[in-house]
């Protein structure tokens, strides 16, 4: 498994749509920089840095383009006819198509991690003190490993319905908006613990998870208001990545079945 | 019993109604060069495809070093070097990066492999060329040093000189006869091209529409086919029944209702004319010829010949 995973990285190589992918990781951080950045203290501008990575960077833009970068890598073989060298090495579809998702885990949380990064440096060069950014680094890179799992049920559908590259953008579509907006939605975001939508959709269980996570001495009106309301039903890291790591490991093993299915 | 590399049973394959592969005998012997011909669409690559586990039979069996395929792909692929159809290569990454990947799978830890294959096949090592920007000569030559990278006892070669220029061709031959003669490969090689067989297999075997028809070594099927005597006649129907019940030979063939041919050449030929003169046969020529691989192909596969 580890040579196949080193091979995926070697694939990797001069791969346009890899670096557009990457490159995106920098684009919340910097937009929030030039455009939206308005705090009066260190503590603020660590948090509304670190929340529009959370929020934006993850929700809105690691989901699709791990399914997009998923889409890619998982018909790569079909597509350059490379599939028949490697069933003949012999490797299996199964753990080739494991392989590739644990790249894109990789992938998801080294996303993060270079939006982290990246906004320390911002935020270092505005002028702040990096007061309690360490803590939120790693919420992001746990983050990260959220929505590569929030991406799995997606990436089983793109490899059901097997090279169609525009259905895919629109599911990938849907679905982020479907997560965002119920990420922001007090009726998802008030449920408890168990088998509903707000557990077991990645967009509200890491919101109900990283909430607890910022700084709350002195939140806003509006603020306030949410954090009495949705307090009551935060989750554990023990119960988001429980749930998320279950999730992961159904989905991982569905989709190496539905890629493993001979189709001829 | 001889000692098969492969061997199958009544291989079978079928795509929903089309039959592409029915009911196949292939044996091919250590340490021989296989050819397969046929025209396009025959079923060679699907046949090679089934031997190599990369689409599951229909029906029937297939043996390779005498196990079965599917409980001993583990042990059988290894041992097997292959190239099917066109190559597949990621266009990204330069012909050795590619090896390179393939190297890696395999366990080969000597990167002398990887040279050395290059070399076998006249591509540079460590070009900066990506394959995306090869020439169909070079990624046919890459698909090449792929399949006899890890030193395999088994080659299976599906058209390797598809796109090759005819000197390139020469050269592809050459190495294939002395990978075979040199370090005693066994190799499996398919072609829709009549010379490209004759010249370099050991073995024959014939497919067309899916079925074997003909499977034999070079030297029977010269020695079998060579000569015959053509017979141009006025009615090759009564000829024929003439050279079984006086002559007593049955190798003979009617072409149509004025042709016959004759392949057993030491029958007396001043006799038969007489013969079939006395029986009121009109004789119009009767000459020895030459059959070429390509006459026996259209006489086997009854339809036009192939190039
Ligand atoms: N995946 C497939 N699905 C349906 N038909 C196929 C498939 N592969 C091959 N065939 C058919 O099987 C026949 C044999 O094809 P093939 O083995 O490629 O012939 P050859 O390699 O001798 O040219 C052809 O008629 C082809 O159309
Ligand atoms: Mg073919």
């Amino acid at each position: 498994m580890l040579r196949l995973i080193t091979c995926e990285f070697m694939k990797l190589k001069r791969k346009p749509l890899f670096f557009a992918s990457s490159a995106v990781s920098v684009l919340i951080p910097l937009a929030y920089a030039l455009f939206l950045s308005q705090a009066d203290n260190s503590v603020d501008a660590v948090q509304g840095m670190m929340s529009s990575l959370f929020q934006l960077s993850a929700y809105m833009l690691l989901m699709p383009v791990t399914v997009v970068l998923a889409a890619n890598l998982l018909f790569e073989e079909q597509d350059n006819d490379t599939l028949k060298n490697l069933l003949c090495v012999p490797v299996s579809r199964a753990s080739l198509a494991v392989a590739k998702l644990l790249i894109l885990l990789i992938f998801s949380v080294l996303f993060m991690a270079v939006g982290g990064l990246l906004s320390l440096v911002i935020l270092l060069l505005q002028g702040w003190e990096p007061v309690g950014f360490l803590p939120l680094f790693f919420v992001g890179l746990g983050e990260g490993v959220m929505m590569w799992a929030g991406a799995l049920p997606c990436v089983l559908l793109v490899v059901f319905l097997n090279r169609s590259y525009i259905i895919s953008v629109i599911i990938t579509f849907f679905y982020t908006v479907i997560n965002y907006t119920l990420s922001t939605n007090d009726l998802f975001l008030t449920q408890l613990f168990g088998l509903n939508p707000g557990t077991l959709l990645p967009g509200p269980l890491s919101f109900r998870w990283i909430f607890q996570f910022y700084d709350n001495s002195s939140p806003s009106r509006e603020m306030a208001a949410l954090l009495e309301r949705i307090s009551p039903y935060f989750v554990s890291g023990v119960q988001a990545f429980g749930v998320v790591l279950t999730e992961a490991v159904i989905f991982t093993t569905l989709i190496a079945w539905a890629y493993g299915r001979k189709r001829d | 019993m001889r000692d098969y590399m492969i061997e199958t049973h009544n291989l079978t394959k079928k795509y929903g109604e089309q039959v592409s592969v029915s009911q196949v005998d292939i044996h091919v012997r250590r340490g021989r060069i296989y050819g397969l011909l046929g025209r396009n669409g025959a079923g060679k690559t699907t046949t090679m495809r089934m031997l190599l586990g990369l689409t599951a039979p229909t029906s029937g069996m297939i043996r390779i070093f005498g196990k079965n395929i599917r409980e001993n792909e583990k042990e059988i692929l290894p041992r097997t070097g292959s190239m099917i159809e066109s190559p597949g290569f990621y266009p990204n990454l330069t012909g050795t990066e590619n090896l390179r990947i393939f190297a890696s799978l395999r366990g080969l830890k000597d990167p002398a492999r990887i040279k050395n294959a290059l070399e076998l096949v006249n591509l540079p090592y460590k070009d900066k060329k990506r394959f995306s920007q090869y020439s169909l000569g070079m990624k046919q030559r890459l698909a090449i040093a792929l399949a006899v990278m890890h030193d395999p006892e088994l080659l299976i070669l599906d058209e390797p000189t598809n796109g090759l220029d005819p000197i390139g061709i020469a050269e592809v031959r050459d190495f294939i006869r002395e990978l075979c003669d040199s370090r005693g490969k066994t190799i499996l090689i398919s072609s829709h091209i009549l010379s490209e067989i004759s010249l370099l297999a050991d073995d024959i075997g014939i497919i067309d529409h899916g079925r074997l028809l003909e499977e034999e070594s070079m030297e029977e099927l010269e020695k079998k086919n060579a000569r015959f005597i053509h017979f141009g006649v006025t009615n090759a129907q009564k000829a024929g029944e003439i050279l079984a019940s006086r002559f007593r030979c049955r190798q003979f063939q009617l072409e149509d209702a004025g042709n016959l041919y004759l392949y057993d050449t030491s029958q007396p030929v001043e006799k038969i004319n007489q013969a079939f003169v006395e029986a009121g046969i009109g004789v119009r020529e009767a000459h020895l010829c030459e059959d070429t691989l390509e006459d026996y192909f259209k006489r086997i596969t009854g339809g036009e010949g192939i190039a």
